[in-house]
């Protein structure tokens, strides 16, 4: 029953992608992103990313405040490391669970709105988490230091069957530690079992319903469906992919922050959706591996570093290149990236996907019309 | 009795900033139908039209320091002082009231540029795109400003003459103890009168009452042969200059920096939703309320009770309205209503 | 046997009665057409059957049960379907995904996380969709994307979505406003051969298509049922006459709440004080009386303007003149 009831090509779409996921390093070579700490991030905000899209791709309601939910992950699965055990496999259940608990609450009282109004609503629960993270909260979250570990930790499990050693202990999967390849394939591994249940769902009758509710909820009340607890499960659904994301963050580096929770936070999330291409699959993945991509080598340049290699180049074309690249690289990252938030908002609402089936639909010759269109835009999902 | 004036005039500050924004906001959103996430990075461009105001006054010329003799010493001397001596250090003393000004112009051109060169073209489409195309927007300009600014906060002092504070306590009665700073007092009022006059504008002139017959029926009007989306235009223009006025006199009171608008802006939003989207007296009644409650929520008396209370207060009261009357404190019935 | 019982309804808007004692008792298995002029409240009394409006006082009772104050998908749940004025369709979704929702619906329930098995494991719901899809004649388009079909077709998608769930009570609301002589008798021609069994109510317009489909009729004025009965009966009627078949003009003397000969007609469009306060002076001043169709909003408001400009504005909207 796992596979049996997927179509062909759903079927090759996973295996596609599955093997995709598991050669990640392999394919990341090629453009110098075949490190672990690098990898491990395409996986982990993937995750996230697919989670979004099934609030926002799916179901049609746009959170602004997605990053709580990512935020209050990190905080549960450190503190799982710190009173229990660095096995990670607790601390990502309970990572999942505690977000979910959390996306239920705000969910229930966002969802009796829809629209802008549950975007500022979302909006003003998740600063309100963050605010109160910073403050009021601090004996749980350490405040603006971030929850860390400590040598003097209760670790209750670990001390009762492992052997204590010096310093600060790593976090591990019975015993195999959880940084560099193998952190990265325990995310993948999560990411690919993530990907799949999306799938599912978005195959499922469940998830249809969600479509037809981002279509016309109107028809969807007059025609016997009971919106709102179907809009509550997606949010729950998508706060715990958040979680499982936040979790991550925190298996890979066991500290976690507020800021983690701040609305640019919610914001990346939203902007990795719409580039990829809100609604489709692996869409939000994709736009995820990108902008994570591209953060990295931007935000590593500088001005020298830019010239050097443009070095050979002349002079005087190295000067403009590096005139006109280097407000965007290093600090000005975050600048490019509004850019592009609003290219792709105003150019391809559809995201990179409907840009590819748009070639594709161009292509095969029927490029032309709205009916071409749909038939790609069916193609892409 | 004291401490409940004192934060009251924060309140009203802070009330007044938050009002002079979402009144614009809520203006755009009533007559274009778009959610402007912009709208912060209107406020805080106003905020550096000041600041970039100072530094043009200041720019200066090095000369030797005659009064180092041991070794070459040289002091950078702006030109202005420079020319005319006091005069010229009068002029940049008053850089913050001078970029008024400047910036009325400045902005209404800004304002008029986003509504014509961007925001026109989402009248149609989804709110959710709307919102992320001027999310989008408000990340340029911010990042924008970064570059050219920096990332540190840049104080931008009021005039020397108003440096000092004034003694309010005395005024009505209280005693010495309630001091509160000229330029606060001065920021008050000057919101107060932007108010006034805006809504003077949209209520006594024959424009401005075709203006909201436009909000209210946007399609009825038209009919009628205005042209309503000029009128849009220029309104856009106004509520870009509103903010960028209340952002140009926040400055003495807050070094500006360029997050700043994204912090106003959340809060501004969450001062239209309490107001009622699109209804002007709502923002700059939830305005000054929110601002007034924040400040109150922050004694130490109410944190003591209800430890992180100023925190969240603004936004705890944004939820219950919203659940309890969604339309809002004065907003038209069934306006956004599910 | 009645199916559904209407009794002492009474729905107010302000000061405006729309509804004024309302009684109706629709037999199981008829077709029960409404007719009335504009402003009838023929709408607001379906609104009332689907949830979407409550009555201030009266009943409707449905099948033994009481459908006041239960919420719309409940009411669907309890087998009655709505088609709309303006098609209600997922314009995003595919035809055959558009019928097989309800299908589901009515299947599952109104709530069910089925997030495991695909869609493609559930062939007898989609086999119900193709079974009706089939009937109304689209089950060649069962691929294409909703919003591309045309005007008649969405109607007829409408249609199958709610013939799929096989309720008892079929609500029309003008199945044929906006169509074509042709796409009428379609429709028509549909309604007479698909679902016979259902029990239907339509409001519509056209005579023609009243007069073909229904078993029992009754018309709404003011409010009220002025008539019912059959066909024929109806046909003879000079209450009916001259309330809805004579098309007497109606007047709205100051563009606000006002009534009028047969029809109450509301003034949604003055909403600044200002401007109908002009508007208001500068009709009297000049003698003349704004003369609209009931229940159609004459559409001016602004406070500068003069009458020609209102006589113009009127012109453009509604290709005749305001005044007279």
């Amino acid at each position: 029953m796992m596979f049996g009831d997927l179509t062909r090509n759903d079927k090759l779409l996973f295996l596609g992608f599955t093997i995709a996921a598991l050669a990640m390093p392999l394919l990341a070579w090629p453009v110098g992103a075949n490190y672990p700490d690098l990898l491990q991030k395409f996986a982990i905000y993937g995750i996230f990313a697919i989670g979004f899209n099934i609030l926002f791709g799916l179901t049609g309601y746009l959170s602004f405040g997605h990053a709580a939910f990512l935020g209050v992950g990190s905080y549960a699965a450190v503190w799982m490391f710190k009173g229990v055990t660095m096995n990670v496999i607790p601390a990502v259940i309970f990572g999942v669970m505690v977000s979910g608990l959390f996306a239920a609450l705000i969910g229930f009282v966002s969802l009796r709105r829809s629209g802008i109004y549950f975007s500022i609503l979302t909006l003003a629960f998740a600063q309100m988490s963050y605010n109160l993270a910073y403050s009021v909260l601090t004996p749980i979250t350490n405040g603006e230091t971030g929850l860390q570990l400590r040598q003097d930790d209760a670790r209750i499990l670990d001390r009762m069957f492992v052997e204590q050693t010096e310093g600060l202990p790593s976090t591990n999967l019975f015993g195999l530690e959880m940084s560099g390849y193998p952190g990265f394939y325990f995310c993948c591994v999560l990411l690919i079992v993530a990907f799949f249940i999306a799938l599912r769902i978005q195959r499922s009758p469940f998830g249809m319903m969600l479509r037809a509710i981002k279509t016309n909820q109107v028809r969807m009340n007059y025609t016997g469906f009971n919106t709102r607890p179907y809009a509550l499960t997606a949010f729950i659904i998508s706060g715990m992919y958040a979680g499982l994301a936040g979790s991550l963050l925190a298996v890979t580096d066991p500290l976690a922050g507020a800021e983690r929770m701040q609305w640019t936070a919610s914001g990346e999330v939203v902007l990795m959706t719409i580039l990829g291409g809100a609604g489709t699959l692996v869409g939000p993945i994709l736009g995820a591996g990108l902008i994570k991509y591209f953060e990295n080598i931007f935000s590593s340049y500088n001005d020298s570093l830019l010239a050097e290699s443009f070095s050979f180049l002349p002079d005087f074309l190295n000067d403009a290149l590096v005139f006109v690249i280097g407000p965007f690289v290093g600090e000005g990252w975050s600048l490019l990236l509004g850019i592009v938030f609003m290219a792709i908002v105003i150019f391809l609402p559809g995201g990179l996907m409907e840009g590819l089936a748009r070639i594709h639909g161009w292509y095969r010759g029927r490029g032309q019309g709205d009916a071409g269109r749909n038939v790609a835009k069916q193609a892409a999902e | 009795m004291d401490v409940i004036l004192l934060q009251l005039l924060n309140g009203l500050d802070k009330g007044g900033a938050y009002a002079l924004i979402a009144l614009g906001l809520t203006i755009i959103f009533g007559t274009l139908g778009v959610v402007n996430f912009a709208h912060g990075a209107l406020f805080m461009l106003g905020a550096f039209c000041a600041v970039s105001v100072q530094a043009l006054l200041t720019i200066s010329k090095k000369v030797k320091d005659e009064s180092i003799k041991f070794f070459d010493a040289y002091k950078e001397i702006p030109y202005l002082e420079a020319w005319w001596g006091d005069t010229g250090a009068m002029i940049i003393d008053y850089a913050v009231p001078i970029s008024i000004l400047i910036a009325i112009p400045l902005m209404l051109l800004i304002g008029l540029g986003m509504e014509r060169g961007l925001i026109r073209y989402f009248y149609k489409r989804p709110h959710a795109e709307q919102i992320l195309v001027t999310f989008g927007l408000a990340i340029v300009v911010q990042e924008l400003i970064k570059a050219q600014f920096g990332a540190n906060p840049i104080p931008t002092p009021a005039p020397e003459v108003i440096a000092g504070s004034a003694n309010v306590g005395l005024w009505v009665g209280l005693g010495e103890s309630v001091v509160y700073p000229w330029w606060r007092l001065i920021y008050l009022a000057f919101a107060g009168v932007v108010i006034a006059l805006a809504f003077a504008f949209l209520n006594l002139t024959t424009y401005g009452m075709v203006v909201r017959a436009g909000m209210a029926d946007r399609e009825t009007v038209g009919l009628l042969g205005i042209n309503i989306q000029r009128r849009f235009t220029i309104v856009f223009g106004m509520a870009a200059v509103i903010a960028g006025l209340a952002g140009v006199m926040y400055t003495p009171i807050l070094p500006p920096d360029y997050h700043m608008g994204m912090d106003f802006l959340v809060l501004s939003f969450v001062v239209v939703v309490v107001g009622g989207m699109g209804s002007l007296g709502g923002a700059v009644l939830a305005g000054f309320m929110l601002g007034i409650l924040q400040s109150f929520a922050s004694m130490n008396e109410v944190k003591s009770i209800l430890p992180g209370i100023d925190q969240i207060i603004i936004y705890l009261i944004a939820v219950v309205i919203l659940l309890v009357r969604p339309r809002g404190l004065l907003g038209r019935k069934g306006v956004m209503e599910s | 046997m009645a199916i559904l019982e209407v009794k002492d309804v009474n729905k107010a808007f302000g000061g405006l009665k729309a509804l004024n004692a309302v009684n109706l008792s629709v037999e199981e298995g008829t077709v029960h057409a409404i007719i009335g002029p504009n402003g009838a409240g023929k709408s607001t009394l379906l609104n009332c059957f689907v949830g979407r409006l409550i009555p201030d006082t009266g009943s409707v009772i449905f099948n033994g049960r009481s459908l006041l104050g239960i919420k719309p998908h409940e009411i669907n749940q309890t087998g009655v379907a709505r088609v709309f004025q303006t098609p209600e369709i997922f314009t995003d979704l595919s035809i055959l995904e558009n019928v097989m929702i309800p299908a589901f619906a009515k299947v599952d329930g109104s709530f069910r996380i089925n997030a495991w098995k695909t869609v493609g494991t559930r062939g007898e719901v989609r086999d119900m969709a193709e079974k009706v899809l089939e009937e109304v004649g689209l089950q060649e388009k069962r691929d294409i994307i909703a919003s591309s079909l045309s005007r008649g077709d969405k109607r007829r998608l409408e249609m199958a979505m709610c013939l799929v769930q096989d309720p008892k009570l079929l609500l029309l609301d003008e199945p044929t406003a906006g169509m074509s002589r042709a796409d009428t008798n379609n429709t028509v021609d549909l309604l007479q051969r698909v679902g016979t069994h259902i029990t239907k109510i339509v409001i519509e317009h056209d005579m023609h298509v009243v007069f073909s489909l229904a078993d029992h009729i009754s018309v709404l004025a003011q409010g009220t049922v002025i008539a019912g009965g059959k066909p024929e009966d109806i046909k003879g009627n000079p209450k009916v006459q001259e309330a809805y078949l004579g098309g007497r003009t109606h007047e709205c003397r100051n563009g606000e709440t006002g009534r009028n000969g047969s029809g109450a007609v509301r003034g949604r469009l003055f909403l600044l004080p200002g401007a109908a306060e002009l508007l208001r002076r500068e009709l009297y001043r000049s003698g003349r009386q704004l003369r609209c169709e009931a229940g159609r909003d004459p559409g001016i408001a602004g406070p500068e303007r003069r009458r020609q400009d209102v006589d113009a504005a009127y012109h453009r909207a509604h290709g005749r003149s305001a005044t007279a």
